[in-house]
């Protein structure tokens, strides 16, 4: 199946989505979209025709780049049970990666988050080589781990880490005054909410960091 | 401007054309509310404020 001229802006997100991790999630969101990249991820439709896992293989076929954040590793507190979700979603895209045919797939490239650093090879050692970094549970340095990831692995000039983290602060300041004016709290605000929040605000500032931002050349 | 890839995302809680709509006149009222400030703050250092345009448009 051909894919779009859009698969190198597309990036999957697989990471929790819960309220303990969204100031993460919220912070990578936000960076990816100022740097013009279209994130994708299972919580993107509710479409009930679909299986899940269906739906994640077509997102990660459509998608060049990935993040996956790996730093859930505790036990669930009611069942004692951990995850598999997170790292199993890795796998589906690190096989898309090493077992495809087609070249576009096989240049497909993915960043490995975890709270902190080489704590992986106690739990997923299998992954030694890829790209894999810390955040601490910090927004600000997932901000800047996957400022710099991009820059690498797409070769595109980006705004630096300090310019992202300023206007991400801003919009972190405007964002609740916005949604209290369309009736939304920020529990109640969901993937798409969110996502269509960053790119409206992003577009209306006209911001000066988009300007950083080399031409596309794809 | 960012350049955006057309994705849909489907709605949320509220949906994509209320969003912007809403986000353009919170910006319109941000900016109104900057330019306010500024004003004020050259006012308060003793620096002329921006003429008023009806007021230039009158003198004319």
């Amino acid at each position: 199946m051909k894919l779009s001229k859009a698969y190198a802006r597309q990036v999957f997100l697989n990471c929790p989505f819960d309220d303990q991790y969204r100031p993460l999630y919220e912070a990578i969101i936000f960076t990816l979209t100022a740097a013009e990249y279209a994130v994708r991820c299972s919580r993107e439709r509710d479409d009930s025709g679909e299986t899940r896992i269906g739906k994640i293989v077509e997102i990660i076929r459509q998608s060049k780049f990935s993040i996956h954040d790996i730093s859930r590793v505790e036990l669930d507190p009611v069942n004692q049970l951990p995850r598999f979700n997170m790292p199993l979603e890795l796998g589906l895209f690190l096989g898309a990666r090493f077992l495809a045919d087609d070249k576009k797939q096989r240049e497909k490239r993915c960043l490995i988050l975890d709270a902190q650093p080489y704590r992986y090879q106690k739990f997923i050692s299998d992954i030694a080589g890829q790209d894999i970094r810390s955040h601490d549970g910090d927004p600000e340095i997932a901000i800047g781990g996957v400022r710099s990831w991009q820059a690498t692995v797409s070769g595109r000039q980006l705004p630096g880490k300090a310019e992202l983290v300023k206007l991400y602060r801003e919009f972190r300041g405007d964002l609740p005054v916005f949604l209290g004016g369309i009736g939304l709290t920020e529990t109640e605000m969901q993937f798409p909410d969110y996502i269509h929040s960053c790119l409206a605000w992003l577009k209306d500032r006209g911001e000066p960091a988009q300007d950083a931002i080399a031409p596309l050349s794809d | 401007m960012i350049k955006v890839l057309d994705i849909n995302y489907g709605n949320g809680k509220v949906s994509r054309k209320k969003i912007q709509k809403a986000m353009a006149a919170f910006w319109a009222r941000k900016r109104d509310a900057q330019s306010i400030s500024n004003e004020s703050s050259k006012e308060s250092a003793g620096l002329p404020r921006k003429p008023d345009k009806a007021a230039v448009t009158a003198g004319a």
